[in-house]
């Protein structure tokens, strides 16, 4: 079934390829999942944004989303999967030498959100992958 | 279709560099003001009164941020300023700022003013709202702050304000003091003993049973025939027997009237010993003071000991928990989690906030508002383990334009071990103090117009086990005392009049939640005795007047009592006495009839005898004439 909705050619150019499409969910996910822009890597994937040719509507629409799962309750699970994380036991070494290496102390990886943030973020990404190509397919039907 | 192009935009340089400008541009036009803007926000609400910063400077390629111009409004006073810096450095290390971290490698603090003028008032934030469950030092500081709790003084003072206590009689309910109890229960006793009186009377013979033995005693004639006299002699013996037992019984029940008699009399008597209980009571009744004033140094003394330990209340709430958490929790987002910032640090790490040093100068000028200060400030982090050294805090000096001399601290916070030891000591040499209330209620006020103030303190902080030690002096005092009533400020004019100096001494050992505090005063030994003299002649005046009256009404209802009572002895004497001579008088007869037969016995027993004696004389002459005439021997005639 073709993918066609007012406006649809501004929210998903014709002719994008899957790369862009996964990289637009990846990138809306962490910023939207994570609480603050104010950390090393958000601050970054804005300002890669200036040489990646993403979908900018999509990639709003997808941080939008992100945003509003987290405030009407995924949340919680964030937060409790960066509180386990950090606290896991085998990873200290590993927080430990992040936490007193140059920079990344700055990504604020520390915090239980962010940490959690990035992790679901990547850990949906299958979920990116099939959206992606699905997409794809509709804008090619 | 049109493709949309490959995912790297080669064209990106225009976005970029209007990128780098605008951070540029924020960096230089706006960031030192956001800084600003935040850091007022952030110490306003720490103070909880406005705080306000006249510029701040930050520099990346110098990293250093320099303040200038901190006003903290004081809460208490909002035209003045608590304290007023004049100038504050920060030179940060790269290594730190690379880690996300703040070390200030040397910082520097000048200028220092305190209670000084501001232009404007200062906005007061509203206080916070009051935490269910706080620190117990908390509560046990709050209970320090009440004036005069001391239900003695207050009942002391209450006494006083008057010509002393008003009719002490009036509304006095006689019925229930224990002299009257005692009184009623000794009626109903005695009412109880009546009854079983009466009861033993109703036992006793009548008039009936003597008159029936006395009949049966009149039955009883000497006998003729001797065979008799035993049987009379044994009807008699019964009758006795009978008689005595009536006469026993009779004499049981005089000697129990007797007993009871003196018994009722003697608790009669007794009754005076309840009239001390009734002072007693009437005493609590009338809230006439015991004189033991248990809470007054506390009383007196807690809020000016308050304000010093105020200052190791905000440490306890606020900055220790921050030195001890691995994890604090990150503000939160709006709509959003914060999350929880923890905390990873190594060995000889760095500490997301250490402070290695700072020096705090400031120069007095002629006639100039600033103090003169001098002082340094070492290894204060926020991961006090990662650092060699505990923190040090140290300066001294004074401000003479504000008449505050001789003020030195020294602090050392050690928090590098679980168990953490803070030990504050502070001396102030001299300070002024003015307007200060000791304590005021709607009867009386207490406090000082100016005094010049000296104090020494000594705080360690072990774990929570607290160690507090704290010596006040006060001299040059100008006091002000007012009370509604002439009496109660006339006592406290002499009391505190003549004293020039006042020494609080207060020492609190114990965790915070359960201190136990000692608190001596010169002032609360004044105050006390000055009490208790105004107060014993009141109390004893008092006493007596209830004394006098409580004897009287005593005295009516004893005469009462015992009148009634003897009465009703009497009347039960007057009618056992009958029985008892009936008694008597028949036990009487019976030993005369006993008497009259024994008489009888005795008589007849003498007539039988003379004629036994009669018969054998005849007997013995009749058998000497019969010899005589069968022995006729001559010369004696026939």
């Amino acid at each position: 079934m073709a993918f066609s909705i007012p406006g649809r050619r501004l929210i998903v150019p014709n002719g994008i390829s899957i790369v862009p499409l996964i990289l637009t969910f990846l990138y809306g996910a962490l910023l939207g999942f994570t609480p603050s822009l104010v950390t090393l890597h958000s601050l970054l994937l804005i300002v890669s944004l200036c040489f990646l040719r993403l979908p900018l509507i999509l990639l709003a629409l997808v941080a939008a989303a992100s945003w509003a799962l987290g405030w009407v309750g995924l949340d919680v699970w964030i937060d409790a999967l960066g509180v386990q994380l950090l606290r896991e036991p085998a990873l200290q070494s590993l927080w430990t030498e992040m936490y007193n290496a140059p920079l990344l102390p700055w990504t604020r990886f520390n915090n239980s959100m962010v940490l959690g943030a990035a992790v679901i973020s990547f850990l949906l990404l299958p979920l990116w992958i099939f959206a992606s190509i699905g997409i794809r397919r509709s804008v090619r039907a | 279709m049109k493709s949309y192009g490959g995912l790297i935009r080669w064209k990106f340089g225009i976005p970029l560099g209007l990128m780098a400008l605008a951070l540029v541009l924020y960096t230089y036009l706006l960031l030192d003001q956001q800084l600003r803007w935040v850091l007022q926000k952030v110490a306003t609400d720490a103070n909880g009164a406005e705080v306000n910063i006249q510029s701040l400077k930050t520099s990346i390629s110098g990293l250093f941020v320099e303040i200038q111009g901190i006003q903290v409004t004081d809460p208490e006073a909002p035209e003045f300023n608590r304290i007023e810096f004049g100038k504050l450095r920060f030179d940060l290390g790269a290594q730190g700022l690379l880690r996300g971290k703040v070390v200030v490698e040397d910082a520097s603090l000048q200028d220092i003013q305190i209670r000084s003028k501001r232009l404007h008032p200062g906005k007061v934030l509203p206080p916070p709202p009051v935490e269910p469950a706080g620190p117990g030092m908390k509560e046990k500081a709050m209970e320090l702050l009440q004036p005069l709790k001391d239900e003695v003084v207050q009942n002391a003072l209450g006494v006083l304000k008057e010509k002393g206590f008003e009719n002490p009689l009036k509304d006095i309910n006689w019925e229930e003091m224990p002299s009257r109890v005692a009184l009623k229960q000794l009626e109903n006793d005695w009412n109880q003993r009546q009854q079983t009186l009466e009861q033993l009377l109703g036992t006793l013979p009548k008039a009936d049973e003597f008159n029936q033995i006395r009949a049966e005693l009149k039955s009883i004639k000497t006998p003729e025939d001797p065979s008799q006299i035993q049987a009379s002699i044994a009807h008699l013996e019964a009758l006795k027997a009978r008689v005595q037992g009536n006469i026993s019984r009779v004499a049981a029940a005089a000697q129990q009237f007797t007993t009871e008699a003196n018994l009722i009399s003697t608790r009669i008597q007794g009754l005076d010993d309840f009239v001390k209980a009734d002072i007693a009571l009437l005493s609590q009744k009338l809230k006439l003071p015991d004189l033991d004033f248990k809470n007054l140094a506390e009383d007196l003394c807690g809020p000016e000991i308050k304000r010093y330990i105020r200052l190791f209340e905000v440490y306890y709430a606020k900055v220790k928990p921050y030195l001890e958490s691995k994890e604090k929790p990150a503000p939160a987002r709006p709509m959003r989690r914060g999350g929880t910032d923890f905390s990873f640090p190594e060995h000889n790490g760095i500490p997301g906030f250490w402070l290695k040093k700072m020096q705090i100068s400031s120069k007095e000028t002629a006639d100039g508002p600033l103090g003169d200060m001098l002082g340094k400030i070492s290894d204060f982090s926020s991961a006090p383990a990662l650092v060699a050294q505990p923190t040090h805090v140290q300066f001294e000096g004074g401000f003479k334009q504000l008449a505050i001399q001789g003020l030195k601290v020294e602090a050392t916070l050690d928090h590098r071990r679980p168990m953490g030891r803070d030990e504050v000591r502070m001396n102030i040499a001299s300070f002024p103090i003015a307007d200060r209330m000791l304590a005021q209620s709607k009867d009386y006020a207490l406090g000082f117009y100016k005094a010049q103030g000296a104090v020494q303190m000594s705080f360690l902080l072990e774990g929570d086990s607290v160690r507090l030690e704290l010596d006040s002096l006060m001299k040059q005092l100008s006091w002000k005392v007012e009370a509604e009533s002439e009496r109660v400020k006339s006592l406290l004019d002499s009391v505190f009049g003549p004293m020039n100096e006042v020494h609080i001494g207060a020492k609190a050992e114990g965790p915070w939640e359960d201190l136990k505090w000692q608190i001596s005063s010169n002032l609360v030994d004044q105050l006390r005795g000055a009490l208790r003299t105004a107060l014993n002649k009141q109390i004893a005046e008092v006493q007596e007047k209830l004394k006098q009256e409580l004897d009287k009404r005593l005295a009516e209802e004893k005469v009462k009592l015992e009148t009634r009572v003897k009465a009703q002895i009497q009347g039960l004497q007057d009618r056992l006495s009958p029985v008892q001579k009936d008694a008597d008088d028949t036990s009487t007869l019976i030993d005369g009839q006993k008497n009259q037969i024994q008489a009888a016995v005795d008589g007849k027993k003498a007539e039988i005898q003379k004629r036994i004696e009669e018969e054998k004389q005849k007997q013995e002459d009749k058998a000497k004439d019969q010899i005589k005439s069968k022995l006729k021997i001559p010369g004696l005639g026939k």
